[in-house]
């Protein structure tokens, strides 16, 4: 049921993380992890969003690298290996290097807002760390991104027909 | 633009896949299978939503435009198949359910319960198990697919039953559920703890029907068309679903240290697996298989003397995956050969009683794949052999 309930949205998240192929990779090990973990699980939370995207961190931290390399990658090429099927579909270099040039665990609570839709309690939860931790890991990261983006902005195509 | 919009259109998120969703579903099938084998029974019933379906005599009524008996839809056999004919497999698994005929899937119960209807679709194969299929209507994915769960075990003449504990839409939900493969079986008598009792009329060999989440079973007692007893089981904790989660829990648990007793570089990348072990409470033996992406295990009885507990576990999938063999062998055995297709074998090193190898890719060519665990004595004698199935 866990699985059937969350893997798409877990393998989605991966994906972007991490590629197709580890994405992948990394979504099935998640809810292979969780089985053996069940007995870690509180039935009496009513949502197993947090702790599955909290194995997922988990698991991601152990590649980190990997995924440091490739926006690294990204950042001097142009060419996001994470999107082998698309390369060219958003070729955002610049939000690349922003990202790879995080601290780890704010490119992570970062990433499971934007990209998980997970709010603050649920990032809390997964990540095992206080809301308040979470809130200024966010600002942190987010006012980083907008510094490292000011000079590289990309318009919404309204705003270059209009400027 | 905002930081934010820009980062959620930055690598926009990929559609569902159902490769991927196949072939993860098959790496947590195998390790759900693959430590299932040495699950105690009681505790099978707890773990699993599988094989077990059931009937009360109501069942057999139209509910929804399903009927009992009548062929399943096709969404339902795709979903079947697709849990059946999964991508990435490394090599065939004793444990895999070949043949299963999907074509011939159909409802054996139809029930009414307090979260909505509950469909059991079964399948048959060529191996004579038990194939089935639960489906909750009210956990149906987005687009009507339909969120089944299950797989085949064996279709033997013993019987199971037991409670099944799912939390539905944030309600405790608990379905009985039992496969009685007795032979002449009409019903099964279930007495609670709390001196209540029901019976269940078997149809197809299955009993299912929604009950109290706080019940627990003392004695399941099953009966031919005249109530004679034909089989009877007491347990000695009541199976409840807390109860039973606590026993699969909570109650076997590491008692002492875990201690390494065999290690293992993989081919190609060299990770470093772990096989380790502790004693455990109620008299089990815990161990579990430590990796580089996770560790699973489970507390269990000690195996005999010619014991052969040795599950094939996959993890990840084709081409990258590793196909292991892992687990304990019975003190009386000395050696242990590894068969192929071709009659060529190999020796698999036996480390403080358990082994852990990594099947070579290079074996899972037609023709020579692994076939068969042989377990010798000291003089030489086989003691105890262990075939694996094939799905091809």
């Amino acid at each position: 049921m866990l699985f059937e309930r969350h893997f798409d949205s877990i393998h989605g998240y991966l994906v972007r993380r991490a590629g197709h192929d580890s994405g992948s990779e990394i979504a099935s090990e998640v809810f292979v992890t969780a089985f053996a973990r069940r007995s870690r699980y509180d039935l009496a939370r009513p949502d197993a969003t947090p702790w599955l995207y909290g194995i997922a961190a988990n698991l991601l931290h152990r590649r980190r690298r990997d995924e440091a390399r490739q926006l690294r990658a990204y950042a001097r090429t142009g060419v996001d290996q994470a999107l082998t099927n698309d390369p060219a579909e958003r070729p955002d270099s610049a939000l690349a290097a922003a990202l790879g040039a995080l601290k780890p665990a704010d490119r992570e609570t970062l990433l499971l807002f934007a990209w998980a839709d997970l709010d603050y309690e649920q990032i809390a939860e997964a990540l095992r760390v206080p809301v308040g931790t979470v809130r200024s890991r966010l600002n942190r990261a987010r006012r980083q991104l907008r510094t490292a983006l000011a000079d590289d902005p990309i318009l919404h195509p309204e705003e270059a027909i209009n400027g | 633009m905002d930081e934010l919009v820009r980062l959620r259109q930055f690598r926009p998120a990929p559609a569902p896949s159902a490769a991927a969703r196949a072939q993860g579903m098959l790496a947590l099938r195998t390790v759900v299978g693959g430590r299932r084998r040495r699950t105690p029974r009681p505790l099978i019933v707890v773990a699993a939503i599988i094989a077990a379906a059931a009937l009360a005599t109501a069942a057999y009524a139209i509910y929804q435009s399903v009927i009992v008996g009548s062929p399943a839809p096709a969404n339902v056999k795709n979903i079947v198949r697709l849990q059946t004919e999964v991508r990435g497999e490394l090599i065939p698994r004793a444990h895999a359910n070949p043949g299963i005929e999907v074509a011939k899937t159909k409802a054996a119960a139809a029930i009414t319960t307090s979260v909505g209807p509950v469909y059991l679709w079964v399948a048959p194969n060529k191996r004579d198990d038990s194939c089935a299929y639960l489906q909750i209507v009210a956990l149906d994915l987005p687009g009507g697919r339909p969120n089944l769960s299950g797989g085949c075990s064996s279709g033997g003449p013993g019987f199971y039953v037991g409670i099944d504990y799912i939390r539905v839409k944030n309600r405790p939900f608990a379905l009985v559920q039992g496969r009685v493969g007795t032979l002449g079986a009409k019903t099964v008598e279930l007495q609670f703890a709390n001196g209540s009792s029901h019976t269940y009329t078997i149809t197809d060999k299955y009993i299912l029907a929604e009950t109290d989440p706080n019940n627990a079973i003392k004695t399941a007692i099953v009966r031919d068309s005249n109530g004679r007893v034909l089989a009877q089981r007491r347990y000695s904790h009541p199976l409840s679903p807390s109860q039973q989660g606590q026993q699969l829990l909570h109650r076997l648990h590491p008692t002492g240290p875990w201690k390494t007793v065999a290690t293992l570089r993989t081919i190609g990348k060299h990770r470093l697996l772990a096989e380790k072990t502790a004693p455990g409470s109620n008299r089990t033996i815990c161990s579990e298989l430590v990796t580089p992406s996770g560790t699973g295990g489970g507390c269990n009885r000690p195996i005999g003397p010619a014991g052969l507990d040795i599950g094939p576990t996959q993890i990840g999938t084709a081409p990258h995956g590793w196909f292991l063999l892992d687990g304990p062998v019975g003190a009386k055995i000395h050696s242990l050969d590894l068969r192929f297709e071709d009659g060529t074998h190999i020796a698999i090193p036996i480390q403080h009683g358990y082994i852990l190898y990594q099947v070579n890719p290079q074996n899972f060519v037609s023709g020579h794949r692994p076939t068969e665990l042989i377990a010798r004595d000291n003089a030489g004698h086989i003691v105890n052999t262990r075939r694996f199935g094939f799905l091809h």
